[in-house]
């Protein structure tokens, strides 16, 4: 389960570390609010778009935020 | 006009239409819960549409009845132009359906078109429909002909569906192992 969510914890961690609540990603990325909730509890998995908009936002590579162990069955 | 840009402007109208493109529709990931809902309306819609078809020829109410069934068949005809105008042909994939799922389906529609051809054939039949009396009729050799005609007319049509599904899936089969 930890494996699981290393991605969900990075993006989580990622934006914390930079200082940025959930309202101001979303507000930086062009979502709302609780999609970059259900991102950070992996409940859904981003466009590449979004999660290259993401990366830009918290400074780091896709591949660093959303590691291809956090994909679950079903997520494509 | 091509036929790219016809299909081009059938696209863009259709969204302009369901507001695909409209602020409403949220980001990716609402437009994409909103487009999950919208399908669940339309299975939902177009079975309860060709069940109250059913409900509504068992009391009489005949054109009603078509009425129904043909709103519920023009849903799926629109999501199905929709999806080949994208190049996704939803006949090919719906053959793909889990089995559950498409005998689930056919039964509720075979059950739904059974009891609606039924009824219409016992009014016709016996001048009255299967409960109340609304649109009752005097039978006389045409009713009874047009009721064994529209029986005769069904079954071949299920006939001819069935086997352009079938050619259908042969051909679909033959050009994936042509690929």
């Amino acid at each position: 389960m930890a494996d699981a969510l290393a991605g969900v914890v990075q993006v989580r961690e990622t934006r914390k570390s930079r200082g940025l609540t959930q309202a101001e990603l979303a507000k930086a990325v062009g979502v709302s609010r609780q999609t970059i909730i259900s991102i950070e509890r992996g409940d859904y998995a981003p466009s590449v778009y979004l999660a290259l908009r993401i990366a830009r936002e918290l400074g780091y590579t896709v591949e660093h935020l959303f590691p291809l162990k956090q994909l679950r069955q079903g997520d494509g | 006009m091509s036929d790219k840009n016809i299909k081009t402007r059938m696209i863009a109208f259709a969204d302009r239409v369901s507001g695909f493109d409209d602020p409403s529709m949220g980001d990716e990931r609402e437009a994409n819960v909103i487009m999950r809902g919208h399908t669940f309306a339309l299975v939902v819609g177009s079975g309860t549409l060709t069940l109250a078809g059913a409900g509504f020829a068992l009391f009489g109410f005949w054109y009603v009845a078509l009425g129904a069934v043909l709103l519920g068949a023009l849903q799926s005809y629109l999501a199905i132009g929709y999806a080949a105008a994208h190049g996704v042909s939803i006949y090919d994939l719906t053959d793909r359906s889990a089995r559950k799922r498409k005998i689930a389906s056919v039964i509720i529609y075979f059950a739904a078109l059974v009891v609606l051809l039924g009824a219409r054939f016992y009014q016709l039949r016996m001048g009255h429909p299967v409960f109340g009396d609304y649109g009752s009729l005097e039978v006389t050799s045409e009713t009874a002909d047009e009721g064994i005609g529209m029986i005769v007319g069904a079954a071949l049509g299920i006939v001819i569906a069935f086997a352009v599904l079938k050619l259908r899936t042969r051909q679909r089969e033959r050009s994936e192992e042509d690929d």
